[in-house]
C-alpha cells in the first residue's frame, strides 16, 4: 500500500526576523535592569521618599508616548507631502500611534498612583493631568479615525491630516506647567536652564528607564508595522477575490453570457 | 524583596510597576500574537522583512 503523500505547509513566518529577536533580549534585560534599580538600588528621595521610584516608568513612559506621537506626525507628514504618497508612512505612523497611546496611558495610570501617594488623591483637574487626559482622548479619536470605512488611501489622507494636528498639543502638555498654576512639579530634566538636579544614581536609573522604554519602543514598532502591512495585504486580497466573485456572478447570470 | 515590601507606600509603588509590566506584557503579546496569525496567511515572499 502506498501511502498518499500531500504537500506539507511549510511553516511560514510572522513578524520576527533575526534583528527583532535580539533587540527583543537586550529589551528584556534592559527592564529587568530598570526594575532592579528602579525598586532596589537606587536611594529613596529626601523629600518624597520611596514614592520617587514611580518616576523611573512615569517620565519613561510619557517621554516615549510624545516620541511615538512625534514619529506619527513626522510620518504623517511624509505621507501627505511625498511625491509617492507611500502608504508605509500610514502604516508606521498608525503602529507608532497606538504604541503611543499605550505609553500615555502608562504614564496616566502611574502618574494618579503617584498623585495619591503626593497629593492624597489620585486625580486633580490640573493643567498638566487635564492636557495630558486630552493628549490621550486625542489620539484615541485618531486610532478610531483610522478605523473609519473608506479605501486604503482615503483613510490615510484623513488620519495623516489629524496626526499633524494633533501632535500640536505635546508643547501645550510639556509647557502646561509653567504656562498655568499647577499641582504637578516641573520638569527636572529638560527645564528651561538645563539645570539637572537629581543624585547621580537617580539620573543613571531614569536614563536606564529611557533607553529600556526606546528599544521597547522600538521593536513594537517593527513587529506592528509589519502586521498591519500583512493585514493590508490579505484585506487587498479579500477585495480582489470579492471582485472576481462579483464578476462571475454577473457574467453567469447575463442572457448572453458574458459581462459587459 | 523584603527591603520592596517594606517601603513606604509599597502597594502603590508595585501597582505601578505592575501595572507597567501587565500592559507592556499584554500589548506586546496581542502585537505578536497579531502578526503571526497574519502570517501564516501570506508567503515569505511577499514579507518585506524576509
Amino acid at each position: 500500500m502506498t501511502p498518499t503523500t500531500s504537500p506539507q505547509p511549510t511553516a511560514r513566518r510572522a513578524t520576527g526576523t533575526r534583528a527583532t529577536r535580539v533587540l527583543g533580549i537586550v529589551t528584556l534585560v534592559m527592564l529587568g535592569w530598570l526594575l532592579l534599580f528602579g525598586l532596589v538600588l537606587s536611594p529613596a528621595d529626601i523629600d518624597q521618599g520611596d514614592a520617587v521610584r514611580i518616576m523611573y516608568v512615569h517620565v519613561p513612559t510619557v517621554w516615549l508616548a510624545y516620541l511615538a506621537f512625534i514619529v506619527t506626525a513626522v510620518c504623517s507628514g511624509l505621507y501627505l507631502f511625498g511625491k509617492r504618497h507611500s502608504l508605509g508612512f500610514d502604516r508606521v505612523a498608525g503602529a507608532s500611534a497606538e504604541i503611543g497611546v499605550v505609553f500615555m496611558a502608562l504614564t496616566l495610570i502611574s502618574g494618579s498612583l503617584w498623585g495619591r501617594i503626593t497629593w492624597g488623591v489620585y486625580w486633580q483637574w490640573d493643567a498638566r493631568l487635564t492636557t495630558t487626559a486630552l493628549l490621550f482622548v486625542t489620539y484615541i479619536g485618531y486610532l478610531a479615525v483610522r478605523g473609519l470605512d473608506g479605501t486604503r488611501e482615503r483613510r490615510a489622507r484623513r488620519s495623516a491630516v489629524i496626526g499633524l494636528l494633533a501632535v500640536v498639543e505635546i508643547p501645550l502638555v510639556h509647557w502646561s506647567v509653567r504656562l498655568w498654576r499647577s499641582l504637578h512639579q516641573e520638569a527636572t530634566i529638560l527645564d528651561t536652564d538645563l539645570d539637572v538636579d537629581i543624585d547621580g544614581l537617580m539620573l543613571f536609573t531614569l536614563f536606564s528607564g529611557v533607553i529600556a522604554f526606546t528599544l521597547l519602543f522600538v521593536w513594537l514598532l517593527l513587529h506592528r508595522t509589519r502586521t498591519i502591512a500583512l493585514d493590508d495585504l490579505l484585506a487587498s486580497r479579500g477585495l480582489d477575490r470579492a471582485i472576481a466573485e462579483r464578476r462571475a456572478e454577473v457574467s453567469s447570470s447575463s442572457p448572453s453570457g458574458g459581462g459587459s | 524583596m523584603t527591603t520592596v515590601i517594606a517601603m513606604r507606600d509599597a502597594g502603590f509603588i508595585l501597582g505601578a510597576y505592575a501595572a507597567t509590566v501587565a500592559v507592556i506584557g499584554s500589548f506586546a503579546l496581542w502585537v505578536l500574537r497579531a502578526g503571526r496569525r497574519s502570517g501564516r496567511l501570506v508567503d515569505d515572499e511577499e514579507k518585506y522583512w524576509t
